[in-house]
């Protein structure tokens, strides 16, 4: 992950250490470091949803543009146009980003212990996804599956019936292994 | 366990359409990753919400599927073809929703397949009280299966920048 490996900075619950949003005041800008690997986010104030409601939840536009960079930043194909305008459509009708955003925040301040998952388990590994600590944490069945293209976004490239074709394939293989006590690594 | 339909109502989209001109925009600098989304590609996108997109449409697909709430959660469930497959349930992301999900369930027609909203997503409102992390949202879905008649399920999970870590934190309580 080079330069922009995961970095969780200490600060208060309530400010945020770099201070960009300081007095509920709003910078419509992404942080440096937003990266391909997205251990950016970690860095990103997205920890005050608060102060981003202010343009996310009043300006569609705004919304569209916190977004869009992250699936240009998170995708190696930029999802259909049709497919990103439902997607915000949703988002604004139901004025879901502030409360969708409280994810990053509550599993911060609360977080899961991590523990080995005893859970026969598959994952895929798609582009700008970070993998190996979640590896670690499988070790009693993995059926692994890396693709150097794709995104975080399961039905969001430009090919998605390809795309879902080759998931249902990963997940029937994984069951058919799962069933024959076969360990399947690849 | 209750029927849901998804209809917007007139003035919440006239009010979204009134806003989505943008009237003014950023400098335009020499745009490079890491620096915001560029502009022209957000004035082609918000001009295909405001001019082309039909959210209309998109309720007519959707509300062609099963969805239902309960207890605050809601989901689309589509029962496998043959009336009882191996219950699979599909997890979105973070900036996603179930919308993730609704052209590949086509290609699941040997599962039973249950996508719901996360808490605070679409239309799972999220509970005011802090702390609903990856265990909430786990044993909420546990909770879900169950009821549904499920007793052992298989978990799957797209995020977006936690990766694995939360889809198989997720497994955990699974039997």
């Amino acid at each position: 992950m080079g330069s922009t490996s995961p970095h969780w900075s200490r600060t208060s619950p309530q400010g945020g250490r770099r201070g960009a949003l300081r007095h509920g005041a709003f910078v419509p800008r992404s942080e440096p470091g937003l990266g391909r690997d997205g251990a950016g986010l970690q860095r990103d104030p997205v920890h005050q949803a608060a102060d981003r409601r202010l343009w996310t939840q009043r300006l569609p536009g705004g919304l569209a543009a916190y977004l869009g960079e992250k699936w240009h930043s998170w995708s190696d194909v930029t999802p259909p146009d049709d497919f990103l305008c439902a997607t915000l459509t949703l988002y604004w009708v139901t004025q879901t980003i502030t409360s969708s955003m409280r994810d990053y925040w509550d599993n911060r301040w609360y977080p899961v212990d991590p523990k080995y998952v005893g859970t026969p388990t598959a994952f895929g590994v798609f582009a700008h996804q970070t993998v190996p600590r979640a590896s670690r944490r499988a070790r009693i069945w993995s059926a692994c599956t890396t693709s150097s293209a794709g995104q975080s976004f399961p039905a969001a490239g430009t090919s998605p019936q390809l795309r879902n074709r080759r998931d249902r394939r990963d997940l029937t293989a994984f069951f058919r292994d799962l069933s024959s006590g076969h360990r399947t690594v690849g | 366990m209750e029927p849901f339909r998804i209809h917007v109502a007139d003035e919440v989209l006239d009010d979204l359409q009134a806003r989505l001109p943008i009237r003014d925009g950023p400098t335009r600098y020499r745009h490079r990753l890491g620096q915001g989304t560029e502009l022209d590609w957000l004035r082609r996108l918000v001009s295909y919400w405001a001019h082309e997109f039909d959210w209309r449409a998109w309720e007519r697909k959707l509300n062609a599927l099963n969805h239902f709430t309960r207890e605050g959660i809601h989901f689309v469930h589509q029962r496998a073809a043959s009336g009882r497959g191996v219950p699979l349930i599909l997890t979105h992301g973070w900036p996603s929703s179930f919308l993730d999900y609704v052209d590949m369930l086509p290609m699941l027609e040997d599962f039973d397949v249950v996508v719901p909203s996360l808490p605070g997503y679409g239309f799972s409102p999220r509970p005011l009280e802090v702390g609903i992390n990856y265990r909430y949202v786990s044993e909420r879905w546990h909770r879900l299966m169950t009821e549904l008649g499920y007793s052992a399920m298989v978990r799957a999970a797209m995020t977006s920048v936690l990766g694995c870590r939360r889809s198989l934190q997720w497994t955990i309580p699974s039997r």
